[in-house]
């Protein structure tokens, strides 16, 4: 008897942080303001093969940053993320949240964290896709501290159940 | 001309039973094919998992490509 496609995918709710395997940081040096309006790439995640990830409206995203400059700090509000996603060979983007940083430094409190604010459709992310992290700064040049700075970023992990023969 | 007489009864009961040997055979045939062709459910497994567990939900997706 055939096995239907539901009973070998397993979708699973999933929080990739920056220590997932996979994820590539900028160094500190990397992340530089290079103009009013320039994103800078900070992390990014390739999805392994055989996985492929969704992003759902109610899904969640914090980030938070640390500048490098003198003793470092916490970015200031108004300093700006943006979080896409990009096909395997990185010619398309979509970009699923782009805001303030006010909007996702909260990292304590699951209930206050803020939405993907550019998400209004399930956002499918193919194996080989990626999702980048950027930071800008607006207003001050900055380096950011990448070893004090961290990000959860919630969605579905869908992968081949283990238990059913390929 | 007796024997040649039992020669042809003999090739006709021949050519008769493997006439009647090849019909069962057709008659007994499965008459689904081999490779049935594709249909609307031959859809790539991610497709099939995301219609019966989100797309009831959450509608379609979005995807770079």
């Amino acid at each position: 008897m055939p096995i239907a496609a539901e009973e070998k995918l397993k979708g699973e709710f999933y929080r990739l942080f920056q220590g997932e395997t996979g994820i590539s940081a900028a160094s500190d040096a990397e992340f530089e303001y290079t103009g009013q309006y320039d994103f800078a790439k900070i992390w990014s995640y390739q999805v392994p093969v055989n996985m492929e990830l969704i992003i759902l409206p109610e899904h969640r995203a914090s980030v938070y940053i640390e500048d490098d400059e003198g003793t470092s700090a916490e970015w200031a509000d108004n300093e700006w993320v943006r979080i896409a996603v990009w096909n395997p060979d990185l010619t398309t983007m979509q970009v699923i949240h782009e805001g303030r940083y006010l909007e996702t430094k909260e990292t304590a409190d699951v209930e206050k964290m803020g939405f993907y604010n550019k998400v209004s459709e399930p956002v499918r992310i193919k194996a080989g896709g990626w999702i980048y992290v950027y930071g800008k700064c607006p207003f001050t040049i900055y380096t950011i501290d990448v070893s004090d700075s961290f990000f959860m970023l919630e969605m579905l992990r869908v992968r081949p159940s283990m238990f059913e023969a390929k | 001309m007796k024997d040649l007489t039992g020669y042809l009864f003999l090739l006709l009961a021949v050519v008769l039973a493997h006439l009647l040997i090849n019909k069962q055979k057709t008659t007994n045939v499965d008459s689904t094919p081999v490779n049935p062709t594709p249909g609307p459910m031959s859809i790539n497994p991610f497709d099939e998992w995301y219609n019966a567990n989100v797309a009831p939900t959450h509608g379609a997706y979005s995807t770079v490509s």
